[in-house]
């Protein structure tokens, strides 16, 4: 990973935590775990003989920026961790696991009905976890959600990952606890 | 709305998980290895070539290893001993196996074209590695019995680098052999960059690799093979119990104690990855080396 992509996730983290402190906002901060299934789309470079790799994989997202727009529109930034496994083996080979940290920004649309949909990009740094090789990788997800409580929302994300060499979807199940705060 | 919001997202998450390749396609099964081990001493080199302790007894255990972790019924090894041992080493090998540039390019590009896609090519080499201007590249046995060839870069990898359905994992365990580890592709360009072929390398480019004596008794080993072992679980049971026949090593000593080495943190499962990052946390001033990128090997995969 170059300096450039070094240099950006700083400025994100600083934006992210500098706008959290100082939010005008009703709900303050969110908290999402998640548990996914990922597929990685090998490239021609790969050669590989399955056309998807499949790995499952744990994450969660922290948003201590929430600004609340309007009754229905909501924009929020996070920061991730999450952690995929290895792929299923498949004869002698396999996909390796590994580790992604990064900055989101997230856009909410909340209807009428205990329904929201949301729309999210990422920018994450990853690692894989037995060479330590890193590279970059932009993400891009929808996601549907329901209120289970005033707190806690259940949300399905659909994400598309891209890297310099190859491509990765995943689809999870979340769980998002929200604080709100009530002061203005 | 609430029924459509529901199948919005109900019906992609069902897709994606069947589309699970690994889950919904055959898994190939009896898993087979080809194990090619190539090791030289040395010792009846008459030009001044540093005569080698350790190679041939590493050589020797990491195929012990590996036919003691296959012994199961639905896995099978064959092995290869290409080895220059002792002052006499044409008596102690048959003609086709005596490591020459030509004995091995024939036997590996024999074993790459034959390989199935659940067939699996394992090549190690103990032995020097040049310096110089073809740095790395490997000395190997000569014509004659008291000279040493150069072995190439390009021409061993072009060796392995025919069309195969299988994958190749090459171990190598000497000086300078990071120049065989190829770069890992930074976009979607092709140059180069064989997939089918991964390395672990005992060295980076411009480190020389070691041997040292690990146990009383003279008991030598390349410092890299040793952890490569240790990874593998193999117990040297201090070196005790080895049997030679004149200068040649008949017997070793040692076996796989499944509750060590990475076997005992990955679920039996032994891979290129895991073999790396375990030498790699434990090994000072060689720098040993592996191809970047998300595509992993089995050395070894638990069979339940």
């Amino acid at each position: 990973m170059n300096k450039t992509a070094i240099a950006l996730l700083i400025i994100c983290f600083f934006l992210i935590f500098s706008l959290g402190a100082q939010a005008p906002s009703t709900d303050a901060l969110g908290i999402s775990l998640d548990s996914f299934w990922y597929g990685s789309i090998p490239s021609p470079i790969h050669e590989d003989p399955l056309p998807i790799r499949s790995h499952i994989g744990v994450g969660t997202t922290i948003y201590p920026a929430m600004v609340r727009l309007s009754q229905h529109h909501q924009l929020a930034m996070g920061v991730r961790l999450e952690r995929t496994s290895r792929s299923l083996l498949y004869g002698f080979s396999f996909w390796r696991p590994f580790w992604g940290f990064g900055a989101s920004v997230q856009y909410a649309y909340y209807f009428d009905a205990p329904f929201a949909l949301f729309a999210e990009a990422m920018y994450l740094a990853t690692i894989y976890e037995k060479t330590w090789q890193w590279a970059a990788m932009g993400r891009f997800s929808v996601k549907g959600g329901y209120r289970l409580t005033d707190a806690i929302w259940l949300i399905f994300p659909l994400s598309v990952d891209i890297r310099n060499d190859y491509l990765g979807i995943s689809s999870a199940v979340a769980i998002q606890w929200i604080h709100t705060r009530r002061t203005q | 709305m609430k029924k459509f919001i529901i199948l919005l997202i109900g019906l992609p998450l069902m897709l994606l998980t069947l589309l699970s390749c690994e889950l919904m396609l055959p898994s190939p099964k009896n898993l087979k290895m080809h194990a090619v081990f190539i090791a030289l001493d040395y010792t009846n080199h008459a030009n001044g070539l540093n005569r080698l302790a350790g190679t041939i007894r590493d050589a020797k255990e990491v195929m012990a290893a590996f036919e003691e972790l296959y012994d199961n019924p639905k896995q099978d090894i064959a092995t290869y001993g290409m080895f220059q041992e002792g002052a006499n080493p044409q008596a102690h090998v048959s003609e086709e196996l005596y490591p020459t540039i030509e004995n091995i390019t024939m036997l590996l590009t024999q074993i790459v074209k034959d390989l199935g896609p659940n067939e699996l090519l394992f090549v190690y080499y103990a032995g020097h590695g040049t310096s110089g201007s073809s740095l790395g590249d490997l000395a190997v046995a000569g014509d004659n019995p008291d000279e040493i060839a150069i072995f190439s870069r390009e021409d061993f990898l072009e060796a392995l680098s025919g069309p195969t359905n299988g994958h190749i994992v090459v171990v190598l365990d000497s000086c300078y052999s990071g120049s065989y580890v190829q770069n890992y592709p930074q976009g979607l360009e092709t140059l180069s960059y064989r997939p089918h072929i991964t390395m672990i390398s005992a060295s980076s480019p411009t480190k020389e690799s070691y041997e040292k004596v690990f146990f009383g008794n003279g008991h030598n080993h390349g410092v890299f093979t040793y952890l490569l072992l240790k990874a593998l679980g193999w117990d040297h049971q201090d070196g005790i119990g080895e049997k030679y026949e004149g200068d040649v090593l008949v017997e070793v000593a040692g076996k796989i104690r499944k509750n060590t080495g990475i076997l005992s943190d990955s679920g039996g499962l032994i891979s290129v990855g895991g073999i790396y990052r375990y030498i790699k946390n434990r090994l000072r001033g060689q720098k040993p080396m592996t191809v970047n990128g998300p595509l992993d090997i089995a050395l070894f995969v638990p069979m339940r």
